[in-house]
């Protein structure tokens, strides 16, 4: 698989402790949706900042194998807050996207503008936040970029806007374009991506496939005095009063706890490894 | 097809599973088409690129070929299916059978509660692997 993105070694520092991204390693290949997950402030937005170039940074930074300014025309990008010609509908909109932009669809902009049931001929001023978002999605999907970075494409919007947000994010997939986007909601994680990579305190902690999450790891729960097992087997482990629990990889540890009658063993969905590596690792 | 996100099992191994049961079902047969990756995964509400995972393990496991032009096809019997599912079934029981043979359960009493999860509680059995 090819990279769409390459990223070594980025590091980012803003003056104050926040924010900062530390020796960043990520790749993304094409065809795949990429989520970052993470808590705020773990570097998630000043990762895809530096991949657009809209900071300075220190490190290696390729997209579609060259620089992002050579780049610029074959990726569309929704910021988290979305800004627009207030003054504009949609369909005067469209035609402004044409006019700037060479490979803009102007009847899958429509489709989408119908799909989301918005007004052709109001001012966008008038639009609810769903609506705005709805409008920024349609143009965005129509550009036929070969990358789509999004910053929580799904905030403020509706259920059914929702889905049909994720639906059309599938379907660009199907049309052969990459996909990278942040998110905090685990659950339309688990119904796109790929991979999904995990940043914690500017440093990206986990990186791996949805599917091999399930395959390779495995959780127990055991008695909090539990002591068979070294660190380097594990993951993360959380430790409260009632009881330990361990998050690995460790096929030697898996297989005897397996077989132990005082651990209980779940396969983690993609919501509690993402909790356990937040609230474990600290520990390991 | 139902897919379950929330399933322990991955999802391209949930669409695998569900080829091979439509063909020891008789809902396909030996030489039938099956949907593209882009249909599938259309219908199904799942990522393009998991549908090929699946697609590529079981063209790899020799359940499926693909003809140029005409798309997935099914390359077994439900006879060669269901060797498959058998040898399954003995990889996945091995362990129990090996832990409870050496705790001390005989077969018979092994037996009895394998007909006791046969004959009602099956519902009640979680996917768990």
């Amino acid at each position: 698989m090819s990279e769409v993105v390459k990223i070594k070694k980025l590091n980012k520092v803003y003056p104050g402790p926040l924010q900062a991204v530390r020796d960043v390693n990520l790749q993304i290949g094409q065809g795949e949706v990429h989520a970052l997950l993470g808590p705020n402030g773990a570097g998630n937005t000043t990762t895809i900042k530096s991949i657009l170039g809209f900071v300075q940074y220190s490190g290696e930074i390729s997209v579609l194998n060259s620089d992002i300014d050579s780049r610029r025309g074959r990726i569309a990008f929704v910021p988290e807050e979305k800004s627009f010609y207030e003054f504009l509908t949609p369909s005067g909109a469209i035609t402004l996207c044409e006019s700037i932009l060479p490979s803009f669809d102007r009847k899958l902009a429509l489709d989408y503008v119908k799909r989301f049931s918005l007004p052709l001929k109001k001012k966008i001023r008038d639009f609810s936040h769903g609506m705005k978002t709805s409008l920024y999605l349609s143009l965005t999907f129509s550009q036929g970029a070969d990358l789509y970075i999004f910053d929580e494409p799904t905030w403020g919007l509706d259920p059914i806007r929702r889905d049909d947000v994720l639906n059309i994010i599938r379907n660009t997939l199907i049309e052969g374009s990459t996909v990278l986007y942040t998110s905090h909601i685990i659950s339309e994680v688990e119904r796109i991506a790929d991979r999904v990579s995990i940043m914690m305190d500017g440093h990206v902690v986990f990186t791996g496939y949805l599917d091999d999450i399930k395959e390779k790891y495995r959780i127990f729960y055991l008695p909090v005095d539990f002591s068979h097992y070294s660190t380097d087997q594990t993951e993360a482990v959380l430790k409260d009063r009632e009881k330990l629990t361990i998050l690995t990889k460790d096929t030697d540890l898996i297989d005897n706890l397996g077989d132990d009658p005082g651990a209980e063993m779940t396969i983690p969905d993609l919501e509690l490894f993402f909790q356990l590596f937040l609230r474990g690792r600290q520990y390991v | 097809m139902k897919i379950e996100l929330r399933s322990p099992l991955p999802v391209y191994k949930q669409i695998k599973i569900k080829v091979k049961e439509a063909v020891l079902q008789g809902r396909i047969n030996l030489d039938d088409a099956i949907p593209s990756i882009r249909e599938l995964a259309r219908d199904i509400n799942v990522n393009p690129n998991t549908v090929a995972r699946a697609y590529r393990e079981l063209e790899h496991e020799k359940i499926i070929f693909s003809r140029p032009g005409v798309g997935y096809m099914i390359n077994m019997s439900r006879e060669q299916i269901k060797e498959r599912f058998l040898k399954e079934l003995e990889d996945e029981l091995k362990r129990p059978v090996k832990r409870f043979k050496k705790a001390g359960i005989s077969k018979d009493e092994f037996d009895r509660v394998i007909k006791k999860l046969w004959n009602g509680s099956g519902s009640n059995i979680k996917e768990n692997r």
